[in-house]
């Protein structure tokens, strides 16, 4: 018969240790909310992020390493004898296309900053990559390789070459986290591209965002594009947030709503830039082509519309 | 493994798991769920070790989770606390013979911890639909943390014959 030392104890030490581990949890909690362990928060955000760095990249080359595997071996099959000779030149090739992908996306982050003159960006490597959920399955959170150091603070935009990533929402030292635009308390003021409908975006995690207050009656189509508009001036207006996916619309209800495919794809997010700087009166044109509904209008939204009514929560 | 060499291990391993969880946890994900290898690593050590040591585990891991995550400081080793008294169900001598206790104890630790989880998001930051987030979240996380500790079974085992983690 088998007993452990756990059995042996008894369910009051048990209980005494549960509630005080419980009470520290609490303090620390309740301590973190009113901002007291911040500067500890900080410091020892600043000692481990080199550490998470070092493995965020060495789990990135991992991975790439090992699709490169499955890769091998399909080929291998293909072309065995050609295989052989070639390994070692293979290898190298992985590693050159992972620089030539990397220099690929730096080039379009370049060109999303060329065709925006009046936000200064500051690019930024992903440290910590939980896929949309922080260390667990519903935050929405990214954390960066820049901090307060590097003039980031709470409340910048964040974006990629595909568009709207998210808002900083807490600075250390040396890193920062990213509220995403997937985040249930992330809120942006969002504009239809062309029924110039605006509304709320807000997040949901698990699921797509949506966007609110939109008036009844008002046209909005499945597959139309939205952008930041501005309102409010947290973000930068007319940058990509998504595509309209779904139209929720109820005769009893006074706004409509409208599902939003966000632009960006947050599971292959490497690189993103911080918007340091940026003028809230431009419009920045999103798309080469301009639609002809749009063609006519001046620069900035065609008529200012009312600041929609706000829910309760961070962001804009 | 005395008890003071148990904590000098405890503290840096799980550390380590939270690094993997930051860090390499994504990358396992499908359909947009990540494993808790941190909750993993709790469980097993609750199986082994009784919830006594569990709930040590549970504490350190969440503040190593917090730290590296951005999670609010200490809801995690809450969450994982609350899956430690259900894990610890499984300490119990039919455990030995029956391996479907690990998978039963990872699937109902996982609901736990994410019941938890939600519950304290909730109470920060105002999360959305209860029923949603369980079923589109937690419920697959808890299959998908169950499914891992069906596949450390046999490990888990060997673990528990040789008088298992100390701490």
């Amino acid at each position: 018969m088998r007993t452990t030392r756990g059995l042996l104890r008894s369910p009051k030490e048990l209980g005494f240790r549960l509630l005080l581990l419980s009470l520290g949890a609490l303090l620390l909690l309740s301590l973190e909310r009113t901002g007291r362990i911040d500067p500890l928060e900080s410091a020892l955000a600043g000692l481990i992020s080199p550490g998470q760095s070092t493995v965020a990249s060495i789990t990135g080359r991992v991975a790439e390493l090992w699709r490169g595997a499955w890769e091998f071996r399909r080929l291998q099959r293909r072309v065995a004898e050609l295989e052989r000779v070639n390994a070692s030149l293979l290898v190298e090739n992985l590693r050159l296309q992972e620089v030539e992908r990397e220099n690929q996306r730096l080039r379009e982050l370049l060109q999303f900053a060329e065709t925006r003159p009046g936000i200064q960006l500051r690019g930024a490597q992903i440290l910590a990559r939980p896929i949309g959920f922080g260390t667990n399955n519903l935050n929405d959170i990214l954390l960066l390789d820049l901090g307060r150091r590097h003039g980031i603070q709470v409340g910048m935009p964040v974006v990629s070459e595909q568009g709207l990533v998210g808002r900083i929402s807490e600075v250390t030292d040396t890193t920062s986290k990213v509220l995403l635009i997937t985040d249930a308390t992330s809120i942006v003021n969002a504009i239809l591209q062309s029924s110039r409908q605006t509304g709320v975006l807000r997040g949901r995690p698990g699921q797509n965002p949506v966007m609110g207050f939109l008036p009844q009656g008002s046209p909005v189509s499945v597959g139309e594009i939205v952008l930041t508009s501005g309102l409010g001036g947290r973000f930068p207006k007319g940058i990509p947030i998504g595509q309209v996916v779904a139209v929720r619309q109820q005769d009893f209800e006074i706004f409509q709503e409208a599902e939003v495919r966000p632009n960006v794809d947050f599971t292959r997010l490497e690189l993103v830039a911080v918007v340091i700087g940026f003028d809230p009166l431009e419009f920045v044109p999103v798309l080469d082509v301009v639609p002809e509904e749009v063609e006519g209008a001046p620069t900035g939204e065609a008529e200012p519309a009312p600041e929609p009514p706000l829910p309760t929560g961070q962001g804009e | 493994m005395g008890r003071s060499t148990g904590y000098a291990v405890m503290v840096p391993l799980l550390g380590l798991v939270a690094l993997l969880q930051s860090t390499l946890a994504p990358r396992l994900a499908i359909l947009g769920i990540q494993p808790d290898l941190v909750l993993i690593g709790v469980v097993v050590v609750t199986l082994v070790q009784g919830s006594h040591v569990g709930l040590l585990w549970a504490f350190t891991g969440g503040i190593w989770l917090d730290l590296m995550g951005g999670g609010p400081l200490g809801g995690s080793s809450l969450a994982l606390m609350a899956a430690v008294l259900v894990a610890g169900m499984g300490h119990h001598r039919f455990f030995f013979q029956n391996p479907l206790v690990p998978f039963m104890a990872g699937l109902l630790a996982g609901i736990a911890y994410g019941v938890s989880l939600l519950a304290l998001l909730w109470l920060f930051q105002g999360l959305g639909p209860m029923d949603v987030l369980l079923e589109r979240l937690v419920l697959p996380a808890a299959v998908y943390d169950a499914a891992l500790m069906l596949l450390a079974t046999p490990w888990l085992l060997t673990l528990s014959g040789r008088g298992g983690v100390n701490a």
